[in-house]
């Protein structure tokens, strides 16, 4: 610590949990448990189903780099089909190269926060509704870009996709790991930060911007570090698609996909990653179950998001908590009336 | 340990032709200062211009003899002016503690990419972090109600949860904005019981608005009145609110009745 703290603690009786905060350990089981499933899905799921499973988990991606800027630090940044659309391509491209995937996903995830920085600079001084248009045309230049530089990116015509080897293990069951792997090591990353200091100053400046200044918080660098990481993710869960698709096309990363990433994140849960995961269950399901009737998919989340901002604003991730709340109240009651 | 001063000098902010603060010359050096005066004299207006949320037209604020003047608001805030609001401030779906733990972001030495990793030292920091805010709110007899959501705690506890944050920037001078306004006579007493303390025990320079003046009278060491902006009398409280210019601000003037 540069500055010595300015209250002194020897005097005060410190409870264990405020020195060693600790997950609950139903909690703890219950994340374990879905792991171990998610583990051992491949050996019950069918090929199909294992790709529609990999798709819901690079959708949770791409909508917890969204959640990052819209859930903490409030900001309508829309330009995350841009980054994920350069995320596929540019990784792809790569690859192609003769780069190594990897270091061609590690070095596009970097670029893309460069990018995001960029997108961010002069929008994190814009609010609302400005910056959503801003951000949303933005996207939409990164798409143009990919369409105008028809040389390496196949134009309108599309991109079909250096596959990844996996040393004979089966395609669809090497991807769906990978996803898994993916999602696993964000989830981890991106929750302890956000429910770090990192995670604290971004809700702060979410919701008490005015008061941020006063505790030595400057708004824009964390807006700033939201639109970085924004796109960062983005674009890595974009390469990621890239693989599973197997053929990229400009149509793919069009307006309408930032529009089924907010019916993911709001019907899931602005400000929750677990509502990431909810909201890519509910999308990618109506997208299967829906797939010959397009404009019923529309409905259907024009509907949902509508159900879901009008009644149940904390989205999917928010009825676990109104569950409990339920739960305890009635469990209230039963001891009243046996009191 | 000496403590801090914070001179304004000929101090204007208007704005647009509306002229809130009018050369106000106020020296705070040390102990607890009260700045009272009727709605509208321009109270907040000083604290927002002292933290640069609002730019000066016209003179000079000194902190320990730098002009902040023009000095972005987050390195104000870095500098040590610690602030409240006339409304507490705070993250609704945070915890009191990780509320009182925001105030303490200048005293990590880590940055963002150390706590991503979960480094050693980021982890050490953080818990320093968490216990000191949780004695802060020890001091004011807050420690039960550390693990609550902010939003479902009353609005006395909400006041005291923003002054033990700003208290955890470690400030040089803290301004706190009717930190009494709202609260129960029970409430006032373990607030300011709390605070007295505080302040004695680091030497910090306080300045304090408020309307209550009876309860300003009895803790501050010095009074400054403002009224449309002026500085209408200034000196020892107990006889500043005798003073008849400061009850004729307050109550308007005497008439006579027929």
């Amino acid at each position: 610590m540069s500055t010595t703290l300015p209250t002194n603690t020897a005097n005060v009786a410190m409870p264990d949990w405020v020195s060693h905060p600790k997950r609950p350990i139903q909690s703890k089981l219950v994340r374990a448990l879905l792991l171990l499933g998610m583990i051992i899905l491949p050996w019950f799921l069918g090929g199909y189903y294992i790709y529609i499973v990999s798709l819901v988990l690079v959708y949770t991606l791409s909508t917890l780099g969204l959640n990052v800027m819209i859930g903490w630090t409030g900001q309508i940044g829309l330009a995350a089909a841009g980054f994920f659309g350069l995320g596929a391509y540019a990784t792809s491209i790569l690859n192609e190269k003769g780069l190594p995937w990897i270091l061609a996903l590690v070095l596009v995830g970097l670029f893309a926060a460069l990018v995001g920085f960029v997108d961010g600079f002069p929008a994190v001084r814009l609010f609302g509704f400005f910056l959503a248009i801003a951000s949303l045309a933005f996207g939409d230049l990164i798409l143009r870009f990919i369409i105008e530089a028809d040389g390496i990116t196949g134009g309108g015509g599309g991109y079909p996709v250096q596959l990844l080897e996996f040393w004979g293990v089966d395609r669809e069951i090497a991807l769906y790991y990978l996803c898994l792997l993916a999602i696993v090591a964000f989830m981890v990353l991106v929750g302890r930060v956000l429910d770090g200091r990192l995670g604290r100053t971004m809700l702060a400046v979410n919701t008490i911007e005015i008061a941020t200044p006063s505790m030595g918080i400057a708004p824009p660098k964390y807006k700033l570090i939201a639109f970085m990481t924004s796109g960062s993710i983005a674009a890595i869960a974009g390469a990621i698609f890239a693989q599973l698709l197997t053929y990229l096309s400009p149509d793919m990363f069009k307006t309408s996909l930032i529009i089924t990433m907010l019916v993911m994140l709001i019907v899931g849960g602005v400000g929750s990653l677990w509502g990431s995961f909810a909201g890519a269950i509910f999308v990618v399901f109506v997208q299967e179950w829906l797939q010959a009737f397009q404009v019923y998919q529309r409905i259907v989340f024009g509907v949902s998001l509508m159900l879901c901002i009008g009644l149940l604003p904390g989205g999917l991730a928010s009825l676990v908590e109104r569950l409990r709340g339920a739960f305890a109240k009635r469990a209230g009651r039963a001891e009243g009336a046996a009191a | 340990m000496s403590s801090h001063s914070l001179i304004l000098k000929d101090l204007s902010v208007a704005f647009g032709g509306n002229k809130v603060l009018e050369g106000v010359n106020i020296s705070f050096t040390g102990g607890l200062h009260g700045l009272v005066g009727p709605n509208g004299a321009g109270k907040t207006t000083c604290y927002n211009a002292i933290s640069g949320y609002v730019t000066p037209t016209a003179g000079s604020i000194e902190l320990d003899g730098t002009n902040l003047v023009g000095t972005p608001s987050h390195e104000i805030g870095s500098k040590g002016i610690g602030r409240t609001f006339q409304t507490p401030k705070l993250v609704a779906k945070m915890t009191v503690l990780e509320n009182v733990m925001l105030g303490a972001n200048r005293t990590f030495t880590t940055g963002h990419v150390a706590e991503f990793f979960g480094t050693k030292k980021a982890r050490a920091e953080e818990r320093a972090v968490r216990e000191m805010a949780y004695a802060t709110l020890a001091q004011f007899g807050l420690d039960g109600t550390a693990r609550d959501k902010a939003s479902s705690v009353p609005l006395a506890v909400q006041k005291m949860v923003e002054i033990a944050r700003a208290l955890v920037t470690n400030p040089v001078v803290l301004l706190l904005d009717e930190p009494a306004a709202g609260l129960g006579a029970e409430d006032v007493d373990r607030m300011v019981e709390a605070l007295l303390k505080v302040i004695k025990e680091r030497n910090l320079t306080t300045v304090i608005i408020e309307h209550d003046l009876h309860l300003v009278s009895q803790i501050c060491s010095k009074l400054s009145v403002l009224h449309y902006g002026r500085i209408i009398a200034e000196g020892d409280p107990k006889v500043v609110v005798k003073d008849e210019v400061v009850i004729e601000a307050y109550l308007g003037k005497r008439k006579a009745v027929k």
